[in-house]
């Protein structure tokens, strides 16, 4: 009974990171250049596009409006499409990436928009090129900024996924739902809840040293 | 050699057009340390940013060493500005990157080798007298530090012009007098041409050889620091300069007090 439920429970947990490490990773890699994107075509930025700007702006903000639970019914073609399936923590990783990229994005966006503008302007006198500007002056610079903003979409990535779990992505929040409540396991509900309190407290706290670590300000 | 001929520029603001330059025209000769000072909000900051084109002047010409740069873009436009080190009132250095790194960082975006950099680096740290810091981060650094260290930014590609954007403004008067006698040596020892703006008289007496006194986006009047401080024409200038005067004294009369 006892080994039953612990199998039960690490195999939850393994999908649970499977789904946060991947959809982490996937969130970054669309998020990041559109976050890029908006800090460089706003207004008074070193390629001002109002046009694109704006596009963009209007793209993220309806993605974000969405409630997740409803984009993930919307996405289970495109899950479908991609990975074959719709159910499963593999299909998951596909709307929980499309719901934390727009929030990638403004994680990024408000990140670079703290860096002092005076310092691009001291890069931009000594002759850097926009690419030198972002990747070596406005990205070192937001360094400690962007950890937090990583920590905080992780933690954000890891409630989604508990909800994606309860539509037929498994992961910890399926099996508190299914043991937990349904079957009235309350020993399994309790301890599913403290591996996520225990995730969320290792997370926040690794997070919050690596971005001490690189402020130098 | 800067030759600024009709220069004007204006910005929008809230639907309004500012004219904040109006037809400025000055000569800048090589090895001038050339002071433009005038009270704020005279355009002083817009004029020397419109020299690397951080402005874009709306009409008239800067000519650069026989180039007209007012309509460079691209390569020809961050090369004319690697050929015009900059330093600021609050020396915005990069904030994450040590002393070292940051004196390497125009010679890293020029691509230059790694042992050259480190050589180069090493040399100016000598040159501004900041080798024990080079590890250091500037939020460890005294404001005098900070500035040295722009310097060297500034100084890292060689550059014919320097353009110093109330430098001293944020400083003490001791670090003020040494910062100036570092931009002085430079021009003497590497024959550098210095151009300063500031609204402090004290810093164009310090080492400008030539000044120029602006007002509402006008230059009043423009030459020889010693015939413009001493024998001025117009009333605008002469009123400066005895106010400017009567602040020193004021100051040093508060210092006798306490």
């Amino acid at each position: 009974m006892l080994a039953e439920s612990l199998s039960l429970i690490f195999s939850a947990l393994l999908e649970t990171l499977y789904m946060v490490l991947f959809s982490t990773l996937f969130a970054i890699i669309f998020g990041f250049p559109m976050g890029i994107v908006l800090v460089l075509t706003q207004k008074g930025g070193l390629l001002e596009n109002l046009h694109l700007n704006k596009a963009l702006n209007s793209i993220i903000n309806t993605a974000r409006s969405i409630p997740f639970i409803i984009l993930i019914i919307i996405l289970f073609p495109l899950s479908r499409i991609i990975v074959g399936t719709s159910i499963g923590s593999t299909a998951a990783i596909v709307p929980l990436s499309i719901a934390a990229s727009p929030f990638v994005a403004r994680i990024i966006e408000t990140s670079l928009n703290e860096v002092d503008k005076r310092i691009i302007e001291a890069a931009v006198s000594l002759g850097a090129n926009t690419p030198q500007i972002v990747f070596k002056v406005m990205l070192k610079e937001a360094l400690p900024s962007l950890i937090s903003g990583l920590t905080l979409t992780i933690i954000n990535i890891l409630g989604y996924s508990a909800m994606a779990g309860a539509i037929g992505g498994g992961g910890l929040g399926d099996l508190a739902i299914r043991y937990g409540y349904q079957r009235f396991r309350t020993d399994i509900l309790i301890v599913t809840v403290i591996i996520l309190i225990l995730f969320v407290e290792v997370v926040q706290r690794a997070g919050n040293r690596w971005s001490r670590r690189f402020d130098k300000r | 050699m800067i030759l600024i001929r009709g220069l004007y520029k204006s910005f929008e603001n809230e639907g309004k057009e500012m004219e904040v330059l109006k037809d400025v025209n000055l000569v800048i000769e090589d090895g001038d340390i050339f002071g433009i000072i005038g009270p704020s909000g005279a355009g002083k900051s817009t004029l020397i940013r419109c020299l690397n084109l951080l402005e874009k002047p709306n009409k008239g010409e800067i000519i650069v060493d026989g180039v007209n740069i007012t309509s460079l873009n691209g390569k020809k436009l961050r090369d004319l500005r690697k050929n015009m080190g900059m330093i600021f009132q609050h020396f915005n250095l990069l904030q994450n990157s040590t002393v070292y790194k940051n004196i390497a960082f125009p010679l890293e975006i020029s691509g230059y080798s790694k042992d050259f950099i480190d050589k180069r680096v090493m040399e100016l740290l000598e040159l501004v007298d900041l080798k024990d810091k080079k590890d250091a981060y500037p939020s460890m650094l005294s404001g005098g530090q900070k500035q040295r260290v722009a310097i060297a930014r500034a100084l890292a590609l060689n550059p014919k012009y320097i353009l110093s954007d109330e430098a001293t403004s944020a400083l003490d008067p001791l670090t003020t007098r040494s910062i100036l006698g570092l931009l002085k040596s430079l021009n003497k020892k590497y024959g550098l041409t210095i151009i300063l703006i500031t609204h402090e008289m004290e810093v164009v007496k310090e080492i400008c050889n030539k000044v120029a006194f602006i007002n509402d986006g006008r230059i009043i009047e423009w030459g020889n620091t010693y015939d413009l401080l001493n024998f001025p024409k117009s009333a605008e200038v002469k009123q400066f300069i005895k106010e400017s005067s009567l602040r020193i004294d004021k100051e040093g009369l508060l210092k006798n007090v306490s």
